[in-house]
């Protein structure tokens, strides 16, 4: 199979168009569409393209790539994209009960669980599994962006919350990157792409996966980090006399 | 030998100040524990220093000096003389000038000038000449030094808020971020002297690690009571 080929995870393209059915049918306004539909195409779109094609039989990099849009940026646009009116629905059906302290541990199980050498061997081997794969993956960002999204985290548990993300999240890329043998066989004998060695390959990967995660959540860090400079401000705290004096003015 | 000699004045100044501060009563404020912290700064630049870190053989051990020397030490040794200790260490003749350079310090200041620094001494060029020229290699040692005080002047200013401390210390991860990024994530070496790529991949990670585990505490002692004071509220 030619590495430009076309290749269809056809159930994302059906959920794909029901939910974009579903937004449409609620009747939302402004920049919130183009959220919605940017997250709706980034889950989409990898899977039913050449990408899927590289992915499930050549690279493990764009596999990864793959797999750093569907569970990170994806999830995270489809809930920018929500209306308020949508996201209160949605907590009085259920989604009010994801706490964050649920959501974090479980996100981490799928994004783990999900890269161990059997699994991603079995999936790629099977590769109806890979449709169980990128579910898990997908439902484990929706789950993890959440808590920050539905906006009942105040701003320091955001923090809180993306900082702890960040850092659990982050050993998955800094072992590919680090390794010097393949952790996944199926790739280890699959036809090359661009001269890369199966190892470079992974290197690569955890390359991408590290600079994506570290974007992203860095973002959303910095955004939380704003809006609690905001909150200050509101609140008179770093307009206080004491904010602009000096520690070193009460010399005895 | 110059970095021993300012780790001697600098612990002379500390016990001056440590024993006027407690001769007037306040040994709350003055209690071995901040004693034991300034050592740990004092006897970390130390070490970093020594010549048990392999720094002219290794990147990544190189790069673990400059960041003991420039974050973790100055750190530990700030936070030793939070409060009046601080005014005490200073002896009067030599206190005005430095409390009017900390008086002109702000967040964004401190950033620009620290991430200056951080970037300026990491092109290939002037880290080689740096190694080859002892004077010039003090310099950059003293450079991170000074930077690393000044920011946790500011990260430890109880006076600024929560969310100043926050900012700036976020915004000294991801600009340590950047370097790191390019140390970890790149297939050649930049620097002559550490012909080793994974070596250099190992600085990236030690300056990550480093970066976590001092910016990172200080956020979670920052962001604690609050979130005790959200769930007290919900409560």
């Amino acid at each position: 199979m030619s590495p430009t080929d076309f290749s269809f995870e056809p159930a994302y393209l059906v959920l794909a168009a029901l939910a974009a059915f579903a937004y449409a049918w609620q009747r939302p306004r402004g920049g919130r569409i183009a959220l919605f539909a940017a997250g709706i195409f980034l889950i989409a779109a990898p899977l039913n393209s050449p990408l899927e094609t590289i992915a499930a039989h050549r690279l493990l990099l764009i596999h990864l790539l793959q797999n750093a849009l569907i569970a990170d940026i994806a999830p995270l646009l489809i809930l920018l994209g929500l209306t308020p009116a949508m996201v209160a629905a949605l907590n009085r059906h259920g989604g009010a009960r994801i706490r964050a302290r649920y959501a974090l541990p479980l996100w981490l199980v799928a994004w783990y669980g999900t890269h161990l050498a059997n699994f991603y061997d079995w999936a790629l081997r099977t590769n109806w599994a890979l449709n169980i794969e990128h579910a898990l993956l997908i439902a484990g960002g929706l789950l993890f962006w959440w808590p920050i999204v539905s906006r009942r985290l105040s701003t320091p548990a955001a923090l809180a919350y993306l900082g702890a993300g960040f850092v659990t999240s982050s050993f998955l890329g800094l072992a590919l990157i680090f390794s010097s043998r393949p952790f996944y066989s199926f790739y280890e004998h699959a036809p090359r792409l661009w001269g890369l060695s199966p190892t470079r390959d992974q290197n690569l990967g955890g390359i991408l996966m590290n600079a994506e995660q570290t974007i992203v959540f860095l973002a959303a860090i910095g955004y939380f980090v704003w809006r609690l400079l905001e909150e200050e401000h509101i609140s008179g705290a770093d307009g206080s006399p004491a904010a602009h004096r000096s520690p070193y003015n009460g010399r005895p | 030998m110059a970095p021993y000699v300012a780790a001697g004045l600098a612990a002379i100044l500390f016990a001056q100040g440590f024993v006027r501060l407690r001769h007037r009563g306040r040994a709350d404020l003055a209690g071995w524990d901040r004693a034991a912290l300034f050592a740990l700064g004092l006897a970390i630049t130390l070490v970093a220093l020594s010549p048990v870190i392999p720094d002219e053989t290794l990147l990544s051990a190189h790069m673990a000096q400059h960041v003991l020397i420039g974050d973790l030490a100055p750190a530990l040794m700030l936070f030793a003389l939070r409060g009046p200790l601080l005014a005490f260490f200073f002896p009067s003749a030599v206190a005005r000038p430095i409390v009017r350079i900390m008086n002109s310090l702000t967040a964004r200041r401190v950033f620009a000038l620290w991430a200056a620094n951080l970037a300026v001494w990491h092109v290939p060029y002037l880290y080689d000449l740096a190694l080859r020229h002892e004077s010039l290699h003090y310099t950059e040692h003293a450079c991170f030094v000074v930077l690393g005080l000044f920011a946790w002047t500011l990260l430890l200013d109880r006076r600024l808020t929560v969310g100043t401390r926050l900012a700036l210390a976020t915004a000294m991860f991801a600009a340590g971020q950047v370097l790191t990024d390019v140390l970890v994530f790149s297939f050649h070496s930049f620097y002559p002297a550490y012909n080793d790529v994974r070596d250099q991949q190992w600085a990236g990670l030690v300056m990550t690690g480093e970066q976590l585990l001092t910016l990172g505490t200080l956020a979670i002692v920052l962001l604690r009571p609050r979130l005790r004071g959200v769930r007290l509220a919900h409560a």
